[in-house]
């Protein structure tokens, strides 16, 4: 046990990140009842976690390679239907495969191979794999093209990363963490023996800083790892990763009913995906040396993407493209093999052994195992600190995964819309409840915010109030306002002022958190421009230019 | 004979080019297709971007541009700038307006009142917030203030969208209006009212109130694809029956020269002819200016190389931006699609610039000679300001000279 010299700590933990690593250990700590602390330097999820493909898939690409990457993330997939079960949804996977002299052989290998997949299907609740004539995949896609020799169907969940984290993040505030996004870490603080005795953070949007010790001190900043360990003196080798970037495409609408792969032309797997109420087109996979607060699509790699997926679906190209989003995967490190054959596993650096005893980095990992991934390392900081009962995280619901909800009594009690009851429910299961008993105080709240999505103001006050959203960015990664074809154009001016309101700031501080956001998501949206999307990108241009004036101060 | 001029495009610029051609003599004929950037106007007439104009004196207004307002009679554009409140909580200065916007530029420390109703789009005591800590607004000690005086009428009037709700001021409605307000307490001792963008399909519901109540009473401005565009449409349609302009309605494909007259494809394999042909089909937002689809095709068996905007109307003039002619770039996926966003480029992108050349109004060919039965009007010329002034202007300038022709 680790006994301080001095007086008791402020936490027995202090976890950087807020990612679903972070938010992850920060919860079950909590749980377990650590003193905890978790800092963001942006927003929950702002990273990899909610820029991922959005699917906690079993991990069949690493079969092969790595098999004890596809039976876990089979495992923690289930346990998190179990605690989320408003945040999954089913994804039926199509995979054609092309004619060719090895067809055959190929198609019955890969029918071997999803045979082998099926073994961990129970364990995430999917469906055995189907093996698919060419008139089968034809009749169930009819949008697929080319010399088909068949294919097979397998099963996969869908998941909104971001609303994970924040699921996370608020179950650990509600287990008595502090729980603070928008909140960079200057100096991990070290005592004259080298250990790890606190942080020193600042709140990025009031430019406070705050100094608090800990007993130990967790890196889970994902990709920003090697940049974390730094802020403590150590080298950024004693936690390197391969960062690589992976850049999604988002289109207006559900274009098709399955989810397709495709190759690209350096021969790797990409896929088509109806997600929630659009559709999804990845990603890529490429070592990345640029910004990590700034990582963002550039057109090439859409049009790489295009170019993939058309070779299939030729209908991609006609389909009308609302944006783009990216994130940089946190790899284990290795020099030598192309990105997409670097391991998905995940590590536990113990920096003990670099001379700062109580600070640990977590490694690598994917959005599936995250949970596992966080009992290991609180299963460390527990035996450690000598504390705490057994991880519960796996029986425990995610807050708003306590009941099932219904959506025609959110519907009725809230006198709004189906859709919008649907969408509701599915971003705050059991509690999107609360929102509705807002409405039912203040009927005036059930205004529309965001017509696309639909937003109501009610939600957008909620996760203000409730989940720490402070910027209309933070809006919009916990509802998807202003993420739909209209960019924002007739949402961001009318959330900015409820934020003013909620933080008691101007209105011209909240107008500057409208067009924060609107400058940023341009910047998202041209990269996949197509001739539609163009249209309304100017007509959202001069309707900002109206509305609200941009002038070069606010530009810049 | 008189000469026969086509306008394609029914926007500002393509009503003030057959106004012109019309007070010129000449027979007009107006391709009538999609609404364009005119009908999702905001009621604001701008004539260069609003941010930047308090600077420079307003221009005073040419004869022929007073004689088309005059014609057209819903849009106010006095000596002095007016100062007009956003639905988003600005406000702002404005070369003139839609005649149903709440003109606030006369008042000086005064208390503006915005009636507070449970509607999905105004939250009173929100915008009344918005508005007074506005620069405008304390320089000349202009208060707003949210009151109780719900003007809705029916349950169903909380979510009815903006344009339907103004369907409703029918005459029964607003003397139900002014009996309202007259009742209305909290009214007495403000000098102004300001309601949502919903007064009416014609400008003359604010009108009639402002003269009962003894008070100035107007909108803010229009979101997007608000009221004050169809109070546009009608004013048009009038103005359109009144000068006898024959009214062809389609899609406009393609323009061409043949043996001295000008032809205009439409949609259907139908055809028009002329002496001259107007293009007036606005920029990228009104639908004008196409993206070039290779952007996302790539090397398709059918792809073209061609610049990154090509206009919607296939015809023998380039497109210009920056004072250039648009270059086919050196990839067949297009131009860069990172210097399309407003917030990367400093100034305007070419989603606000590309159009045709305006040399005196009359199109180019890629060997830089004029088209002599082709002129260009509106947003759809290059690199001037997208306002509706500007595009009035562009559009009486262009039907003048087809009215004239070339030389």
């Amino acid at each position: 046990m680790i006994t301080s010299s001095r007086s008791t700590p402020d936490f027995d933990v202090i976890v950087i990140g807020g990612g679903v690593n972070g938010t992850g250990v920060a919860r079950d700590a909590a749980l377990r009842g650590l003193r905890v602390a978790l800092f963001e330097r942006n927003d929950f999820g702002f990273g990899a976690s909610g820029n991922s493909s959005g699917m906690i898939h079993g991990g069949v690409r690493y079969l092969s390679s790595d098999p004890n990457v596809t039976a876990t993330s089979c495992a923690d997939s289930g346990h998190i239907q179990a605690i989320a079960p408003h945040l999954v949804f089913r994804i039926p996977f199509l995979m054609p495969l092309s004619k060719g002299p090895t067809a055959r052989v190929m198609f019955d290998l890969v029918d071997a191979y999803f045979t082998a997949y099926d073994r961990y299907q129970p364990l995430k609740k999917g469906k055995r794999h189907a093996r698919l004539s060419e008139h089968e995949l034809r009749s169930l896609e009819p949008g697929l093209v080319g010399d088909i020799v068949g294919g097979v169907s397998f099963d996969e969940w869908g998941i909104d990363g971001a609303r994970l984290c924040i699921a996370n993040a608020i179950d650990a505030k509600e287990h008595g963490a502090l729980v603070c996004n928008h909140t960079t870490i200057e100096t991990i603080l070290r005592d004259h023996a080298g250990k790890v005795r606190g942080i020193r953070a600042r709140d990025m949007l009031t430019g406070k800083a705050q100094s608090y010790t800990a007993h130990a001190v967790v890196n889970a900043t994902g990709a920003w790892a090697p940049l974390t360990s730094m802020l403590s003196g150590l080298a950024p080798s004693t936690s390197r990763v391969r960062p690589g970037k992976g850049i999604h495409i988002v289109f207006d609408r559900r274009l098709t009913n399955y989810a397709i792969t495709a190759k690209t032309i350096d021969g790797r797997q990409i896929f088509v995906e109806p997600w929630q109420n659009t559709t999804i087109l990845g990603t890529t996979d490429d070592d990345y040396y640029g910004d990590l607060d700034q990582v963002r699509a550039t057109s090439e790699e859409v049009r790489y993407l295009m170019q993939g997926m058309a070779r299939v679906l030729p209908a991609i190209r006609n389909a009308r493209a609302i944006g783009t989003f990216a994130g940089v995967r946190p790899t284990l490190y290795e020099w030598g093999p192309l990105e997409d054959e670097l391991s998905r596993d995940h590590r536990i650096v113990d920096h003990a052994g670099h001379g700062a005893p109580g600070l640990f980095s977590m490694i690598g990992g994917k959005l599936a195992s995250y949970r596992l991934f966080s009992q290991e390392m609180t299963d460390v900081l527990a035996s450690r600190l000598g504390a705490g009962s057994p991880c519960t995280t796996h029986q425990k619901p995610l807050p708003g995964g306590e009941a099932p909800v219904s959506e025609g009594w959110l519907s009725a009690e809230g006198g709004i819309d189906a859709i919008a009851s649907r969408r509701l429910a599915y971003r705050h299961g059991s509690r999107a409840m609360r929102i509705v008993e807002r409405i039912r105080r203040k009927p005036r709240e059930a205004a529309v915010v965001c017509p696309c999505e639909p937003v109501l103001e009610a939600e957008v006050r909620y996760v203000v109030r409730e989940e720490l959203a402070k910027t209309v960015d933070d809006v919009a990664r916990r509802t998807r306002l202003g993420l739909g074809a209209c960019g924002g154009m007739r949402c961001a001016a009318r959330c900015g002022q409820i934020l003013a309101e909620e933080r008691e700031l101007s209105p011209q501080e909240g107008r500057k958190l409208a067009l924060r956001f609107l400058a940023e998501k341009v910047k998202t949206r041209v990269v996949a421009l197509g001739p539609e999307q163009a249209r309304q990108e100017a007509v959202a241009l001069a309707s900002i230019r109206s509305e609200l004036g941009v002038t070069d101060e606010d530009e810049a | 004979m008189s000469r026969r001029v086509v306008v394609v495009g029914s926007g500002i610029a393509g009503l003030a080019a057959a106004f012109a051609a019309r007070r010129a003599k000449a027979t007009v004929t107006m391709v009538m297709g999609r609404p364009g950037a005119t009908t999702l106007m905001s009621g604001a007439l701008d004539d260069i971007h609003w941010e930047r104009a308090d600077a420079r004196p307003p221009r005073a207004l040419e004869p022929s541009e007073r004689a088309f307002l005059d014609a057209l009679g819903i849009w106010e554009v006095g000596e002095e700038r007016a100062l007009v409140a956003t639905s988003s909580g600005r406000l702002r200065s404005a070369r003139g307006r839609d005649r149903a916007v709440l003109d606030l530029s006369r008042l000086e420390n005064a208390v503006v009142a915005l009636p507070r109703m449970a509607r999905f789009d105004w939250d009173a005591d929100a915008l009344a917030r918005a508005l007074s800590s506005e620069p405008f607004a304390r320089a000349r000690g202009l208060r707003f203030e949210a009151i109780d005086a719900d003007i809705l009428r029916f349950a169903d009037e909380v979510g009815l969208s903006a344009a339907e709700l103004a369907e409703r001021h029918d005459a029964e409605r607003v003397a139900w209006l002014i009996g309202r307000l007259r009742a209305c307490a909290d009214l007495a001792g403000k000098q102004a009212l300001l309601v949502g963008p919903f007064l009416g399909l014609e400008a003359s519901v604010a009108e009639a109130l402002t003269e009962a109540l003894g008070m100035p009473v107007g909108e803010t401005l229009s979101p997007v694809g608000g009221v004050a565009g169809l109070r546009f449409e009608r004013a048009r349609d009038r103005l359109l029956s009144k000068l006898d302009v024959v009214a062809q309605p389609g899609v406009s494909t393609g323009a061409r020269g043949e043996a001295g007259r000008a032809i205009v494809d439409l949609e259907g394999d139908a055809m028009l002819d002329g002496n001259v042909v107007v293009l007036a089909t606005g920029g990228v937002a009104g639908g004008g200016m196409l993206l070039s689809r290779s952007m996302l095709a790539g090397l398709d068996e059918d792809s073209r190389r061609e610049p990154a905007f090509l206009p919607s109307v296939d015809c023998e003039a380039v497109l210009f931006a920056g004072g250039r002619p648009l270059v086919i770039p050196s990839s067949p996926y297009g131009a860069s699609a990172e210097e399309l966003a407003w917030s990367a480029v400093r100034g305007r992108t070419l989603l606000e610039t590309v159009g045709f050349a305006d040399a005196d109004g009359w199109g180019i060919r890629a060997d830089g000679d004029a088209i002599d039965w082709l002129l260009v009007a509106g947003d759809a010329v290059a690199d001037r300001p997208r306002t509706v002034l500007e595009a009035m202007r562009t559009g009486l300038r262009a039907g003048e000279r087809a009215a004239r022709g070339r030389g």
